[in-house]
């Protein structure tokens, strides 16, 4: 089923608009919370609680892009359970991922100089612009959908070693990009 | 809240239309991967020998790593490697076949040889029609390896590319070099990133643009480490201070000596820098000259050094070292 048929199953109020929404992205978004959750269970259940949002959100909104619409409110889920249970508990490729970003981003002398969330958003949609399709894909499955390098490998058809070094190099770039529009974490 | 945390939250909204395409990417079979084994064209054409360091004007016939450097070598001396030097080359020889299209020009990473960090590549380009007596170059060329060389103390890694003329189908053969100063882990793939940018012709100032890159290529090489080495006894050599422009000696010490490289160390007596004019001397009477060099000092202010040598030796041909007018004989 189209987008656009699952959309108008959820304006109608109809219930298997969240069946088809499932089927056809449900191993996306389960294995999204997954990734970012490290444990089968905690991840159906944010998956679960991800469509409560999503039927209680549409409408009235109407996402023109429905699977990365929901991969958002599966990942916020997500990532509010994990602020719950604490930094010492979270473990996991996105605690992984969390720490290679650490190491190309910039903190300010002062706070104040911190960058705004929604201009920091607007910096990495130009940043990811500048970037290659398949340099932005290895760079958002690995941030973003906190894959391990195995599976971005596998997605790919690269080796790992190869994607570990492109990671290393778009980091690096990533540094310089926002080194250079002072651009503070 | 942690830096990448706040990264990853404002991540978390970016352009819905990315987000779409990673979570919905397939990749298609990559492009242009395949082993080129061109065989080896009857040297039926002479060959056009030209020396120097720019505008090579030759016709080499033969990708592979082992064919280059042994065309190279014939360049150099007139005659055929040893069977021995041969099969040191060979066996560092890694075949990668590797092709990326820019502008039109097709460049093929075709034959690497490793040993340790140090590499040597061989790129071919096809999609340019190459003059004999032009000087042809990269705009620049990056490497990025993956274990990363971790340098202790300030190090250096660079590479160099150099044009050495066409081959039998008039594709442009270049060789790329990558040293470091790194010390290698060992027994791991060797993981290479490689960013070339425009490729450009004539000298400065003059230069112009042939094609516009980059030609990116990420591909994994076989760890190569020589498990056969020499150790030489220490040796005081001449050597010069360019801070107070004064002579003296230092005396080189873990002198090493494999089929790849020469090693050494020798502690700082202010600033003086050892001749580092180093050849392998074989006992067919050739000498091979080292290609780069790289070096570090450590917390203890002793420096290491690591030359490669420009073709890979059989260890058992090396009949003493040159270090500038010093003979260390090699049993």
């Amino acid at each position: 089923m189209d987008d656009g048929a699952i959309l108008e199953l959820f304006f109608a109020r109809s219930e298997s608009g969240i069946t088809e929404l499932d089927a056809k992205y449900g191993a996306i978004f389960h294995s999204l919370a997954y990734n970012l959750l490290g444990d089968r269970e905690d991840a159906a259940e944010c998956v679960n609680d991800a469509y409560f949002g999503t039927w209680r959100a549409i409408p009235p909104e109407r996402p023109e892009k429905l699977c990365s619409w929901v991969c958002r409110v599966v990942r916020n889920t997500c990532v509010d359970r994990l602020r719950r249970r604490g930094a010492g508990k979270r473990g996991g490729s996105y605690e992984l991922a969390l720490d290679e970003l650490d190491g190309c981003l910039v903190s300010p002398e002062n706070v104040s100089d911190t960058v705004e969330l929604n201009e920091l958003t607007r910096e990495i949609d130009s940043f990811l612009g500048s970037l290659s399709e398949e340099n932005r894909v290895i760079f958002l499955r690995r941030y973003w959908f906190a894959d391990s390098i195995a599976d971005i490998a596998g997605r790919m058809g690269m080796g790992e070693k190869a994607v570990s070094v492109r990671l290393t190099r778009i980091r690096k770039r990533l540094r310089e990009y926002l080194k250079q529009r002072e651009v503070y974490v | 809240m942690r830096a990448a945390e706040r990264f990853s939250e404002a991540l978390a909204s970016a352009d819905p239309k990315y987000i779409e395409e990673a979570a919905t990417y397939r990749a298609a079979p990559r492009r242009n991967r395949h082993i080129l084994r061109i065989a080896l064209a009857v040297a039926a054409a002479a060959l056009i020998l030209a020396f120097g360091t720019v505008g090579v004007a030759s016709t080499i016939y033969g990708m592979n790593m082992t064919d280059f450097l042994g065309m190279l070598w014939r360049r150099g001396t007139g005659g055929d490697m040893s069977p021995g030097q041969a099969a040191a080359v060979e066996s560092l020889t890694q075949d990668v076949g590797i092709s990326e299209t820019a502008g039109g020009v097709t460049v093929t990473v075709t034959s690497a040889r490793a040993s340790g960090y140090d590499l040597w590549l061989v790129l071919r380009v096809e999609g340019v029609e190459f003059e004999s007596d032009e000087r042809y170059f990269f705009a620049d060329s990056q490497i990025d390896l993956m274990p990363e060389p971790v340098i202790e103390g300030p190090g250096i890694a660079g590479t160099n590319v150099t044009y050495q003329g066409v081959d039998g189908d008039d594709a442009g053969l270049f060789l790329l070099e990558y040293t470091t100063s790194a010390a290698p882990e060992t027994n791991q793939e060797l993981g290479v990133a490689l960013i070339l940018d425009n490729l450009m012709r004539g000298e400065y100032p003059d230069e112009q643009l042939v094609a516009s890159g980059p030609w990116e290529f990420d591909f994994e090489l076989k760890f190569t480490n020589e498990d056969v080495s020499i150790t030489l006894p220490d040796t005081t050599v001449p050597a010069y201070s360019p801070d107070s422009g004064e002579y003296g000696e230092v005396t080189l010490y873990d002198i090493e000596l494999t089929s790849t490289h020469i090693t050494f160390s020798y502690k700082d007596q202010g600033g003086l820098i050892p001749a580092t004019y180093i050849y392998a001397v074989l006992a067919s009477g050739e000498v091979v000259s080292t290609s780069s060099g790289s070096g570090y000092a450590d917390d203890s202010h002793v420096w290491h050094f690591r030359f490669p040598w420009e073709y890979p030796l059989d260890i058992n041909d090396v009949a003493a070292i040159r270090i500038s007018y010093l003979e260390i004989p090699v049993s």
